[in-house]
């Protein structure tokens, strides 16, 4: 009669099996943890990139905004002496100055804003070291300041035609109008 | 004449609030921008 010896297979202990959770839990956790890192640190170069675009594009709009407001501080001592050579006598009205005067207020030096730094903000909202700071705030704070600055510039330019274009053609003069848009940077 | 006179004033004045509000927009814009450089650690130059 054959005898079969089966061969003694060492049964696994349970610490053993332990070992071996603990080493694959820790294979993914670290995996986990260093994909986190990973992503954290392309978030925040994004989010800075975003930020140095934002202030370039913030400074060439402060520079824009005080060419406008030197402008139309000028245009505003135009109107003043216009008015004072309009009381004038007509036989004593400097004409020439008049004319010159008109020409200029026909023209207007439009505000136009670097918006492209802001639209991308508006899309990344979500990245963490935005979204934590007062930055979106501050955006929208922005952008409705931008809107009311642009329909102050919308009822001026309307000024514009409804006033001079009329006064222009009363007393012959080509009604050439200068709109002077400022080049984006 | 007279109604171009008032026209020319209320014009005056108008352009006077475009100003106003370019004046605000500018400070905005410089306070978000210090707000921004002090928040990531840039410079303004």
């Amino acid at each position: 009669m054959e005898v079969h010896h089966h061969p003694q297979v060492e049964k696994k202990k349970i610490k053993e099996y332990f070992l071996e959770f603990l080493m694959i839990f820790l294979a993914v956790t670290m995996g986990f943890f260093a994909e986190n890192v990973r992503e954290n640190i392309s978030n925040n170069e994004r989010a800075n990139s975003l930020a140095e675009q934002l202030i370039k594009g913030l400074q060439a709009d402060t520079a824009n905004l005080n060419n406008v407001i030197a402008y139309e501080n000028v245009q505003q001592e135009r109107i003043d002496t216009l008015f004072i050579d309009l009381q004038t006598p007509v036989i004593h009205a400097d004409t020439k100055q008049i004319q010159q005067l008109v020409f200029h207020l026909f023209s207007l030096k439009l505000f136009v804003p670097n918006i492209g730094a802001i639209s991308a903000i508006e899309k990344d909202l979500n990245l963490k070291r935005i979204s934590k700071s007062q930055l979106p705030e501050k955006i929208a704070a922005y952008g409705h300041g931008e809107s009311i600055t642009k329909s102050n510039e919308e009822i001026v330019d309307k000024m514009i035609g409804d006033i001079i274009s009329p006064f222009v053609k009363r007393i012959s003069l080509h009604p050439m109008r200068t709109v002077c848009s400022q080049q984006t940077t | 004449m007279e109604e171009f006179n008032v026209n020319m004033q209320m014009m005056r004045a108008l352009i006077g609030a475009l100003i106003n509000s370019a004046k605000k927009l500018s400070s905005m814009a410089v306070e978000t921008m210090q707000y921004t450089a002090k928040q990531f650690d840039l410079e303004v130059k």
